[in-house]
């Protein structure tokens, strides 16, 4: 028993904390979206937002698009291949340590 | 982070695409332009309805796209959904333009020209279908109509449990009583599908607006862009 949920020692970190698995999982589904769309699902404060997905683009996990819209600044998120493969095996990993554990 | 949190979070962009109910708003009223009022007219009009119905039903998406960027993606965010998130199983049997609102990719290249053409032949069939069974009147319009608010109230409760819309569960047995009062009423063809439609659109129209009206009075325009930078 001890052997097996020792896994969870090599778990992904970026990912392990909370405010970025929300993030990863809100982006994980689709193509991507926006800081609004992230500011307003997280309720994350706006630095605290940043400071995140700058900790995830600084993994690799995260494809950051600039560009404005009409003359406001605009940016767009996408988790990477790196990103969607990451959060993948961390949920898989949680999910096989966690039914583990007894009831 | 709990993992229930998780398949919450996984589950919010597609929730967050029909929350607001222009979707609904949108197709209530194209029902009302492609199916109540050509039904309402009949003759060679009606007959080429479902033309009509499928071939502009492919703008319901931009239609729905272009509400949302001028209402909904300034307010709370702009998400792109994923084009394989449209099964293939759906396309290939021509349901594409009926069910694409409940997916919100934009169509694009291959992708539309694909679905522009199965579009294209499900109307020619459908087309075939109406021409003919407008000749011969049958005692399956009742049974028919019943079948159609039946199979939509189903849908619609089974969406409603998969993306969390509560207004869909008061909305799919209106669906389903309309559809049942239709067939009761021994009307015309030609009036009973102007009735029932008009009456899907109806439930459709108020539902939308009574959840883009709370979605408004719940959310509120940023004071100014919030951006990472």
């Amino acid at each position: 028993m001890a052997g097996d949920l020792r896994d969870v020692v090599g778990v992904d970190r970026v990912l392990h904390e909370p405010a970025r698995l929300l993030l990863a999982a809100l982006l994980y589904p689709v193509e991507d979206a926006d800081f609004l769309f992230l500011l307003s699902e997280s309720g994350l404060t706006k630095g605290n937002l940043a400071s995140h997905l700058a900790k995830l683009e600084e993994a690799g996990y995260l494809v950051v698009t600039k560009g404005y819209q009409g003359k406001v600044p605009h940016t767009d998120y996408r988790l990477s291949a790196a990103g969607r493969s990451a959060f993948r095996s961390y949920r898989d990993q949680m999910r096989r340590t966690l039914g583990k554990l007894p009831r | 982070m709990h993992q229930d949190d998780v398949e919450r979070a996984l589950d919010r962009p597609g929730q967050y695409f029909f929350e607001d109910g222009l979707w609904e708003i949108v197709v209530g009223l194209w029902l009302i332009l492609t199916v109540a009022i050509p039904s309402f007219i009949g003759g060679a009009v009606g007959n080429w309805a479902p033309v009509v119905v499928l071939l502009s039903s492919l703008l319901l998406r931009p239609a729905v796209l272009a509400a949302k960027g001028r209402w909904v993606y300034p307010r709370t965010g702009h998400v792109t959904y994923p084009e394989d998130e449209v099964p293939r199983a759906r396309t290939s049997l021509g349901l594409s333009p009926a069910t694409d609102p409940f997916v919100s990719p934009v169509p694009s290249g291959r992708a539309a020209l694909v679905r522009g053409l199965v579009s294209g032949t499900s109307a020619a069939i459908l087309a075939g279908i109406s021409v003919g069974a407008s000749r011969r009147p049958g005692p399956w319009d009742a049974g028919g109509q019943l079948a159609i608010g039946i199979v939509l109230g189903g849908c619609l409760l089974a969406a409603a449990v998969r993306w969390k819309q509560r207004r869909w569960i008061v909305l799919a047995p209106t669906l389903a009583l309309l559809a049942l009062l239709v067939a009761l009423s021994g009307l015309s063809r030609g009036r009973a599908l102007a009735c029932h439609s008009a009456g899907i659109a109806g439930a459709l129209v108020v539902s939308g607006t009574v959840a883009f009206v709370t979605y408004r009075r719940r959310t509120q325009a940023p004071e100014t862009e919030p951006d990472g930078r």
